[in-house]
């Protein structure tokens, strides 16, 4: 990513936050057709689901807009049932949205689900292991059919043992394993592939405090490596201490947007404003978050610009 | 672009008939993994097929006498392995019904790896599953007293039957499994829909019994053509109807059901794990 694209983002960003008609928070065309997408890893315009049953009708998603930028950590926040999931499930490919529009690293979460698998990781608030395989066998299948060869998935599934603290249960079943474990082997299986973009839905919900903090510590890790992430949580604390933009969903749509309220990390991220150069607003064009304190909100990145 | 970019080691198939074989096969064994790590499955579904065994063989098997006069165990053998093969679809409904619950499938999903490989690869190790099923029944057959009385290639060409059959129950297994909301539900109607179809046959009792109505849905019953279609390779007694389609040409008609069962629950099958997405 070079100076001259991010400076060429910024500048269409401020375009849409001033030519755009912001009145409901909605991404107007003149926007959208601003934006440089191959500057946003992902983009999502008017996103809708609906969930039928034979009763009723659950409207999931209403109209969700989302931009996040190459290298940027968003934190979706919102309580349950505010849509968190479903935006997940929508970006990974695993759901096609009912209206709007979405691409995540250049392709399109329709039409383009295949390659688009091939540079995502997800890890979901249910560990998605095979509880009666073994850690090992669990990451190398998982790397298989991420269609990497057999001595290259053997490789990556020590690596990621190792990586997460995971070696010695490696060849123990799942079965036996802790939640945090499971967890962790869970994002292990979404980190096989080496993705380009990581989405983790709710990655410590239902964890101990100090599994929590682990797992915090390998979130940070991964971030500081330079993954694009989007996180979902239902903590304003754990977005605040990962998240370098907080996005509150509820309801299926995005009602404010801006960068964490932790005073320890805004003076971190204010202290390294002159290692870039550019800058980067973090304010989305919506009218709601306006008020919200605008300027750096960057975890301090041991990227370099332009890398 | 990102400094963790993407593995440049991927294999040379990527997509394609190969490629969807090799994941299929990478799911296979996964299937097939989980099969000793779970013993309680086999060993409950041998016990129940020997159970069959030992109360038709021993409990009302004296009371059912062979129109030919023929021996009643040698008769019930077969019909016992094509009953074992048709419950094998509740075992892969309830396998892919546990999947879908667990959220494994999501993990397989959100993988770029074949789309059929879900499926082909529980279709592909119930198959080896039945074998091995099939194995361990032939042995306690061989024990209550029956044998095959025909050469080597009857033999096999018997057990190719069964395994074809096994393999096209398993896709309904399949369907169903996608089908139902949780594992319990996949069981009850698994046998729910099973009992009737393994009972209203020629599997325990020679349909000759039943009343007039009640014959020709037992003679054209699928696993009565194939439970004919084995006593016939192999040699044991099998006093089907003299005449009909159902009892001149049981193995034709057997592979006639193998083709139609595949062809409306393959694509019903992959239509509903397509339909996960909506």
């Amino acid at each position: 990513m070079s100076d001259r694209h991010r400076l060429r983002w910024v500048l269409a960003k401020d375009m849409a936050t001033y030519a755009g008609d912001s009145r409901d928070g909605a991404v107007t065309p003149s926007a959208s057709s601003l934006r440089d997408d191959s500057m946003s890893a992902i983009t999502a315009e008017g996103l809708v689901k609906i969930y039928k049953t034979r009763k009723t009708e659950v409207r999931a998603l209403d109209g969700l807009d989302l931009t996040v930028q190459e290298g940027q950590v968003l934190g979706l926040l919102g309580p349950n049932g505010a849509g968190k999931t479903t935006t997940v499930r929508i970006l990974s490919t695993l759901l096609r949205p009912d209206a709007g529009r979405a691409t995540v690293a250049g392709f399109d979460v329709v039409r383009q689900a295949q390659e688009l698998r091939s540079v995502i990781g997800l890890s979901g608030q249910y560990a998605a292991v095979d509880e009666n395989l073994t850690g090992r066998e669990n990451l190398w299948m998982f790397g298989r059919l991420y269609q990497l060869r057999s001595a290259e998935a053997r490789k990556r599934a020590d690596e990621l043992l190792e990586q997460f603290d995971l070696a010695d249960a490696g060849d123990r079943i799942v079965k036996t394993y802790s939640g945090g474990m499971r967890r962790r082997l869970d994002l292990g299986s979404a980190l096989i592939g080496r993705p380009r973009l990581l989405f983790l839905d709710e990655p410590t919900t239902g964890l101990d405090p100090r599994s929590r903090l682990g797992m915090w510590d390998v979130i940070r890790g991964l971030v500081r490596e330079g993954v694009t992430l989007l996180l979902t949580t239902q903590y304003l604390e754990e977005a605040d201490e990962l998240a370098d933009t907080i996005a509150v969903v509820d309801q299926g749509r995005i009602i404010a947007r801006g960068p964490p309220t932790n005073s320890r990390r805004r003076w971190a991220a204010n202290g390294s404003r002159s290692s870039f150069v550019t800058g980067r607003r973090s304010v989305a064009p919506h009218s709601c978050c306006r008020a919200a304190p605008t300027g750096m909100a960057r975890w301090p990145s041991t990227r370099t610009p332009g890398d | 672009m990102t400094a963790a970019g993407g593995l440049s080691t991927r294999a040379a198939t990527n997509g394609g008939f190969r490629g969807a074989l090799r994941d299929g096969l990478i799911v296979m064994w996964r299937n097939l993994k989980r099969i000793p790590r779970i013993p309680e499955l086999a060993i409950f579904a041998i016990l129940q097929s020997i159970m069959f065994v030992l109360l038709f063989a021993f409990v009302f098997g004296g009371a059912i006498p062979l129109p030919d006069g023929g021996n009643y165990k040698e008769f019930l053998m077969p019909g016992i392995f094509a009953q074992t093969i048709a419950f094998a679809s509740a075992t892969t409904t309830v396998g892919m019904t546990d999947d879908m619950a667990k959220g494994i499938i999501d993990r397989f999903r959100s993988l770029p790896m074949a789309r059929s490989a879900v499926l082909t690869g529980r279709t592909l190790s119930d198959v080896i599953y039945n074998a091995g099923l099939l194995i361990v029944l032939m042995l306690s057959g061989l024990a209550v007293g029956w044998v095959v009385r025909t050469g080597p290639a009857e033999f096999l060409a018997g057990v190719g039957l069964l395994l074809l059959f096994a393999f096209a129950m398993s896709w309904i297994g399949v369907w169903l499994g996608l089908s139902v909301p949780t594992v319990e539900v996949a069981q009850q109607v698994g046998f729910t829909v099973l009992f009737p179809i393994t009972f209203v046959s020629n599997v325990f009792v020679p349909t000759q019994t039943l009343p007039d109505w009640l014959r020709p849905i037992a003679e054209w019953n699928p696993v009565s053509t194939l439970t004919a279609s084995i006593r016939n390779l192999w040699g044991n007694p099998n006093p089907f109807a003299a005449e009909g389609l159902p009892a001149e040409q049981p193995i034709l008609l057997t592979l006639i059901w193998i083709a139609v069962i595949l062809a409306v629950f393959v694509p019903l099958g992959v239509r509903r794990y397509r339909m996960i997405s909506r």
